[in-house]
């Protein structure tokens, strides 16, 4: 700039008289008294008046409404004698026509060099678009406190205990039912506490899957044991899901049901199935050797073959009765391996001919190695094993016509991987999760016989030789299940 | 002298008046519960559902001081509080000075209250909304005052050191008591402080009270509104003298 403007112009620029009348609030100006000896056009305006039926002929509180004027009598004009100004008083200001807008109202007031007050402005702002604004937040808050309400309601009359954590791995909430069952009388309930009550045999397992789902963010569902106010161990299932929303005060959130019962049931049931297998197989085996024994007599050739054919009905009961007993020795931990040294390719030979006989409908195609291939293995577990998929196999594929047993050697990890593919129903993603459990039976097929204890017992079959059964499936598709052994290499 | 503040106010209020008679008399002020800097926690929302319950504090300060000849200064509501304190234990009490007593707010058959219900509804909507200023009212309202302790912090600064919802208590029994068949009874004498222009206690309701008491004179003062003790301390000061005397 090569020089300075014109200090007239300058001076021009800010008219005091045109800023006081055209501000956007409104300003008054009041004797002690509350007459109004000044006004602004904005308020006028907003008013609805002409200054001359306002000035020296109006109070202030005449503008107010009833409740405003004992406000204004009993408030704000002792507080602006004494304080000297009012700061932000809302009060409903009556325009000429009598309808009302809300205003904010501050005061200050003038005095004399006695300290007398003299007179006192007020700014008014009209604010009606805020109290909108202001109504619509309120509405909102009281939308969130009923909703948050109704849901503690419900976490309150919930039968799950439920409760979340915050980042820093203390409890943030807990509903009554997790309080009454953890809390001791006079003490503040710690997630410490909690944690001492937990059955011992669970406490590693929870801690690792816990930190899993830190590092994870995955939600994850648990079977533990906790110690009721009795002293009593009962079970739960536990599911904590850790919210996608970063929420420093819920990092998790988790729920607690009680399935004793359940469990229980299960239990009962497992003994049940216990006592009346081991009641059964001492008749079927008296049963088995009076058939072996009528096969060594010279009989009729009808009869001969009725007798084998018992004697092969007998063979699957024995069968399911031993399947059976295998729960009952798994779930007592007494699954014991009678360990060799033989070659797998016969065991699948032999196995899968067998089978060809009492399948009518599916061609049973076997792809083997041709070296032949050692594993040190229970061979009738083993075998076991391979017939349960195989039966499976062919009971979930009734529309096709055959099941692909594979044999492959893998060399870089000496492994023998044994495969059953079928071209069945397959099982979906939801339903896989859960068919290795005890007594579970694929949704569909609930309709077709069976205990639900073939992939149980297989699967645990195969823990015990530190293999495990793995499973693809689409549904519609077909599934194939497999597992691994490790080959042993003899010196020939 | 007992200076008894009104309603919505504190002990303050007496600022510009109290110098004036500090020679002659023993000046008492008090904040009663739930204003200026009284202790909350003492607020007992059942005895102060009634102007007995205060009044049971005027006297209790009467027997605590071992006060004498007192010469009660009420302003507003207190001028009640002094009335039935002084019926209750009349042997502490010398003179009463009421400014702008009112022994009924609302209108009743054949008598003029100045309020209807529905102005006092008003009052009261009024006060939820908008105590001592909008950002004391609306802000904890929608926030929350437990999470922006801050935004409640400025009344602690302002006037009237009151606690909100105790002012809201007080107001309702203020407003919603009846003492005109306590006037009869005073055997103190006592002088009404009436200001032009009142609208909480009218010129009217001054009569009424010089009528229906015993020993009572009506002063009509200059001033007008409601605070005569803070707008207009001078004529406020000259007329007790008078009375004094």
């Amino acid at each position: 700039m090569s020089q300075l403007p014109d200090p007239e112009l300058l001076a021009s620029l800010v008219d005091l008289e045109l800023i006081y009348h055209h501000s956007p609030s409104g300003y008054l100006s009041l004797l002690p008294d509350g007459s109004i000896i000044r006004v602004n056009k904005t308020l006028l305006n907003w008013l609805g008046y002409d200054e001359k039926e306002i000035l020296y002929h109006k109070k202030f509180d005449e503008l107010l409404s009833r409740g405003g004027r004992i406000h204004y009598e009993m408030i704000f004009r002792p507080m602006i004698t004494i304080n000297g100004e009012v700061k932000e008083l809302n009060y409903e200001i009556t325009r000429k026509d009598g309808s009302s807008f809300p205003a904010l109202v501050s005061g200050n007031g003038i005095y004399d060099k006695e300290m007398n007050l003299q007179a006192i402005t007020l700014v008014i702002t009209d604010i009606t678009q805020r109290n909108l604004y202001e109504k619509e937040l309120l509405k909102a808050k009281e939308l969130a406190k009923t909703e948050k309400e109704r849901f503690q309601y419900l976490a309150e009359t919930s039968p799950e205990m439920i409760w979340t954590l915050n980042a820093a791995g203390k409890l943030s909430y807990a509903n009554k039912r997790l309080i009454e069952y953890f809390k001791l009388p006079g003490k503040d309930l710690k997630i410490k506490d909690i944690f001492c009550r937990i059955h011992k045999a669970n406490r590693i397992k929870l801690l690792r899957q816990w930190l899993d789902t830190n590092d994870s963010g995955k939600n994850y569902t648990t079977i533990i044991r906790l110690q009721n106010q009795q002293g009593n161990y009962e079970w739960f299932e536990m599911n904590v899901i850790v919210p996608d929303k970063d929420s420093n005060d819920i990092k998790w959130f988790g729920t607690c049901m009680n399935v004793d019962e359940h469990m229980n049931a299960i239990s009962r049931k497992d003994d049940f199935i216990n006592m009346a297998s081991h009641e059964l197989k001492t008749p079927v085996t008296v049963l088995q050797s009076y058939l072996q024994l009528m096969q060594s007599f010279e009989l009729p050739d009808p009869v001969k073959d009725y007798v084998n054919k018992s004697l092969g009905t007998l063979r699957k009961f024995q069968f399911l009765i031993s399947s059976l007993l295998n729960v009952s020795a798994i779930n007592t931990r007494e699954l014991a391996l009678n360990l060799s040294v033989f070659p797998i390719n016969q065991l699948l030979e032999s196995v899968v001919e067998e089978l060809r006989h009492t399948s009518s409908t599916h061609q049973l195609i076997l792809k083997s190695e041709k070296e032949e291939i050692k594993v040190n293995a229970d061979k009738e577990r083993i075998s076991q094993v391979i017939i349960n998929l195989v039966r499976n196999a062919v009971k979930y594929s009734p529309g096709a016509s055959s099941v692909i047993i594979q044999l492959v050697y893998h060399n870089e990890t000496s492994k023998a991987e044994i495969s059953i593919r079928d071209y069945g129903v397959g099982i979906s993603s939801e339903e896989v999760k859960k068919i290795f459990d005890r007594y579970y039976r694929v949704e569909l097929q609930k309709g077709k016989p069976g205990l639900g204890l073939g992939l149980y017992i297989s699967q645990n079959i195969l823990q015990s030789h530190g293999s495990r059964l793995t499973v693809e499936s689409e549904a519609g598709k077909g599934s194939t299940f497999c597992f691994s052994l490790p080959v042993v290499r003899t010196k020939i | 002298m007992l200076f008894a503040h009104g309603f919505g106010c504190d002990q303050q209020s007496w600022q510009f008046i109290t110098d004036a008679f500090s020679e002659d008399y023993k000046i008492i002020l008090f904040d009663y519960v739930g204003a200026g800097k009284s202790d909350l926690s003492a607020f007992d929302p059942e005895k102060y559902s009634r102007l007995e319950g205060y009044a049971e504090d005027v006297l209790n300060i009467c027997e605590s001081l071992d006060l004498r000849n007192v010469i009660f200064v009420g302003h507003s509501v207190s001028s009640m509080i002094g009335i039935l304190a002084a019926n209750k234990n009349p042997e502490y009490f010398e003179k009463l000075i009421l400014i702008g007593p009112s022994p009924r707010y609302l209108n009743d058959e054949g008598y003029k209250g100045g309020f209807e219900q529905k102005d006092l509804e008003n009052l009261f909507e009024f006060m939820d909304s908008n105590y001592l200023g909008w950002s004391g009212a609306m802000a904890p309202a929608i926030m929350g005052n437990a999470d922006r302790p801050e935004l409640g912090q400025f009344l602690t600064t302002s006037f009237c050191t009151t606690d909100p919802d105790i002012a809201r208590s007080f107001a309702r029994t203020t407003f919603f008591s009846d003492n005109r068949k306590d006037l009869k009874n005073l055997k103190i004498p006592s002088l009404t402080l009436q200001c032009r222009e009142d609208i909480i206690a009218p010129e009217q309701i001054g009569e009424f009270v010089k009528n229906n008491t015993p020993e009572n004179t009506l002063y009509l003062m200059e001033a007008s509104g409601h605070c005569p003790h803070i707008s207009a301390p001078e004529e406020t000061i000259k007329a007790i003298k008078n009375f004094l005397k």
